[in-house]
């Protein structure tokens, strides 16, 4: 036979609805409940609370809560179009390949101009020169952290 | 099957008039539970309404792996926790039930129409809900007042089936004491409703 603490769970159900319950569980209940009061007690309030909250009237929205709910809706349509990521992804497409292209059409235009002091210069490249410090013990660790993280170092004019 | 979920589909796809309609749906249910979780504070239908908006802002991202139902409650639970802790910190004062004296002026009220009559019921079961702690009241509203079934009651509050039950079976003797004399009264009331002969 069931001990009380196994029968509460069968309770529980019963007394929402002792269908809910299949036969052997409902069986096991029974034989419990013919023989402990204290269970058939507890299954007679249980059922009558739940019984009084089903019986909570709803709540009613007025129509200043409809009104209200309609607006802020609205509202919310407003600020979402303007949060619509998607949107703003095709919107900015063109921009966007123009600042790609600019990217890799800059560089050319930055190279050293015709007549600058720096065509004269002795040409050494980014990974020479890093590869120079790198390769100079006597180089201030810092010179050496900067040539790691920066790449090339500053060059001289040649003058 | 979610019953929801071609409506759920074309709000997410931007349709008002689907959101609309699940709005219809559900804003009894969830002015209801704001209610009876915050005890009837004036705040109730502000959350009920913030719940839908947050929802309508989300739903694009509803996955689905829950029915729609059980992800509105969860996003309305959500949302009346935050809101019981910012009053708890701003006002220092606990949503309490109503006073004595609101039962006794609503009591003397209903006895002459059943609106009223409604309304004292809701207050006195709102009250009786709001002395008990709100982790057991949450699980009995959401199983007695809105009729979830334990299993959506687990997956809206994130919980073991076995906590719900628990919670459930704990909460109704709490209110036991406190809902015996309205349980009288309501069988009371629904013989008087009854039309004579």
């Amino acid at each position: 036979m069931l001990s009380c603490e196994e029968a509460a769970r069968s309770l529980l159900y019963a007394a929402d609805d002792v269908t809910l319950l299949d036969a052997a569980a409902r069986a096991a209940l029974n034989d419990h409940m013919s023989h402990c009061a204290e269970c058939r007690r507890e299954l007679r309030d249980q059922a009558a609370v739940a019984t009084v909250l089903r019986t909570r009237p709803p709540d009613v929205p007025s129509l200043e809560f409809s009104a209200a709910l309609r607006a802020r809706l609205d509202d919310t349509n407003g600020w979402l179009s303007l949060a619509d990521w998607r949107r703003w992804t095709v919107r900015l497409l063109p921009a966007a390949c123009i600042l790609v292209l600019a990217a890799f059409v800059a560089p050319s235009h930055t190279s050293v101009r015709p007549g600058s002091a720096l065509r004269d210069a002795p040409v050494i490249s980014g990974s020479e020169a890093s590869e120079a410090i790198l390769w100079d013990f006597g180089a201030p660790p810092d010179a050496v952290v900067e040539a790691m993280l920066t790449g090339p170092q500053p060059q001289g004019t040649g003058q | 099957m979610d019953s929801d979920r071609s409506l759920v589909d074309a709000a997410a796809a931007g349709d008002r008039d689907a959101f609309d309609e699940l709005v219809r749906r559900y804003r009894v249910q969830i002015l209801s539970l704001a209610r009876a979780l915050l005890a009837n504070s004036l705040d109730a239908d502000d959350i009920a309404q913030e719940v839908f908006v947050r929802v309508w802002r989300s739903v694009r991202g509803f996955r689905g792996e829950t029915t729609f139902k059980v992800w509105l409650h969860r996003v309305a639970v959500n949302l009346i926790y935050s809101q019981r802790r910012r009053l708890w910190r701003e006002h220092r004062v606990f949503i309490s039930a109503h006073t004595d004296e609101d039962l006794s002026q609503a009591e003397r009220a209903a006895s002459a129409e059943n609106l009223e009559a409604d309304v004292t019921l809701r207050l006195a079961i709102d009250r009786a809900l709001a002395q008990i702690p709100i982790d057991l009241r949450t699980a009995v509203v959401l199983r007695d007042v809105q009729g979830l079934e334990y299993k959506e009651i687990a997956e809206t509050l994130g919980i073991p089936i076995g906590t719900v039950e628990s919670r459930i079976f704990r909460g109704r003797q709490r209110l036991r004491p406190l809902l015996r004399p309205l349980y009288g009264r309501r069988r009371a009331s629904r013989q008087a409703r009854r039309p004579a002969g």
